[in-house]
């Protein structure tokens, strides 16, 4: 008897510890899967294009949503800023079309246009990119650091944290860039910032 | 003279009711908003965070209105607490003016996000829309980030207080 009630002890323990898990995408320190996906000019593009890269600066955005759109320029600045230092920008919008039209292929051609894009903005039709880095907002940043085992999740989070006005104080990317540069860790490596719930895909 | 005294009058009349419209939509910080929370005794809040920029959270504040009127002889407190930021107040007032919106709506006056998204819930991406469901009596504190319709907000509610 005592040792079942220590086995449902340990059951629950393991239930609930499991339960925690909210987040079952990429964590920081996993090494990322490539992909593969269209951009606005129809290419495809891929992590293992950029054979000279020391890392990406990988961001979830889209054409919609007010806090996305507020860092557009924020995010153009970024890429003219480290593409040059190895470190370019990738955009994609993880929003599902069909639960949003503004979203579809064509509307983030003509954004991307509009906005004169210096980065590939990456169509992803099945939300699977979306889906392993477990994305949840735009815009949502992840930092990958390319090392001899492949690319590794550094930083998760926030471009910087003024995610309404556009006058921020603290620059998490570009700090984080700083500290993989001179081979310290992000700090922090995961911030939070208020943004709009991504567009998923009905489940038929 | 005369000119210049209506002008002042018209001046102080012009923002008194500029006030009067503002104190539709109070600001509060997280703390005071946790301490009414935990008072509340047995009355459930339920706390939905939104911003006037937001469509989703638009789309579903009808569903919110509806659950206080149904409710409205229960210990039921519904509250819209708007993240549009302390300097869009005069956009959020306007906004519950043009909705007629029914409920309290209160502005959230926080700056710091590292500070008081994972404050709210460690579960919280910081993607809206997203509602807390509270009832201090029971000690039930459930946090959602998803979007409602009528019917799982209802059942969302009537689960905590059945």
């Amino acid at each position: 008897m005592k040792t079942i009630s220590i086995l449902s002890i340990g059951l629950a323990i393991l239930f609930s510890a499991k339960g925690q898990v909210s987040n079952n995408g990429y964590q920081i320190g996993d090494v990322i899967e490539n992909f593969r996906l269209k951009n606005v000019d129809r290419k495809e593009v891929s992590l293992a294009d950029y054979p000279d890269a020391k890392g990406f600066i990988l961001i979830f955005t889209c054409n919609t949503c007010p806090v996305a759109k507020g860092y557009e320029d924020r995010i153009i600045a970024l890429d003219q800023q480290f593409k040059s230092q190895g470190y370019p920008v990738i955009a994609i919008n993880p929003n599902d079309a069909e639960a949003d039209p503004e979203e579809s292929y064509q509307h983030m051609q003509q954004r991307a246009t509009e906005k004169g894009f210096t980065f590939p903005y990456l169509y992803d039709p099945d939300q699977i990119v979306t889906k392993r880095f477990a994305a949840t907002h735009t815009p949502h940043t992840f930092l990958l650091q390319k090392t001899d085992e492949g690319n590794v999740l550094q930083y998760i989070g926030a471009i910087d944290n003024d995610s309404m006005g556009g006058n921020p104080d603290t620059k998490f990317v570009e700090s984080g860039i700083s500290a993989l540069e001179s081979g310290k860790r992000p700090e922090p490596n995961t911030t939070k910032a208020v943004g709009c719930a991504i567009k998923w895909k009905k489940s038929t | 003279m005369k000119g210049c005294l209506t002008l002042v009058f018209a001046f102080a009349l012009l923002s008194a009711a500029r006030s009067i419209a503002q104190e539709r939509v109070p600001l509060t910080s997280l703390d005071a908003l946790e301490k009414r929370l935990e008072k509340g005794g047995d009355t459930t809040f339920v706390v939905n965070l939104w911003a006037t920029w937001c469509a989703p959270c638009v789309a579903e504040m009808p569903h919110f209105e509806r659950l206080q009127r149904e409710y409205t002889d229960k210990p039921l407190r519904v509250l819209f607490v708007s993240l549009d930021g302390t300097t869009h107040r005069d956009v959020v007032v306007k906004f519950v003016d043009n909705k007629e919106l029914k409920n309290e709506v209160w502005l959230l006056d926080e700056k710091d996000q590292q500070y008081f998204i994972p404050k709210v819930s460690p579960d919280w991406s910081g993607a809206i829309p997203a509602t807390l469901f509270v009832n201090t009596a029971k000690g039930v504190r459930i946090f959602r980030e998803q979007e409602f319709d009528y019917q799982q907000l209802e059942n969302s509610y009537l689960s905590i207080v059945r």
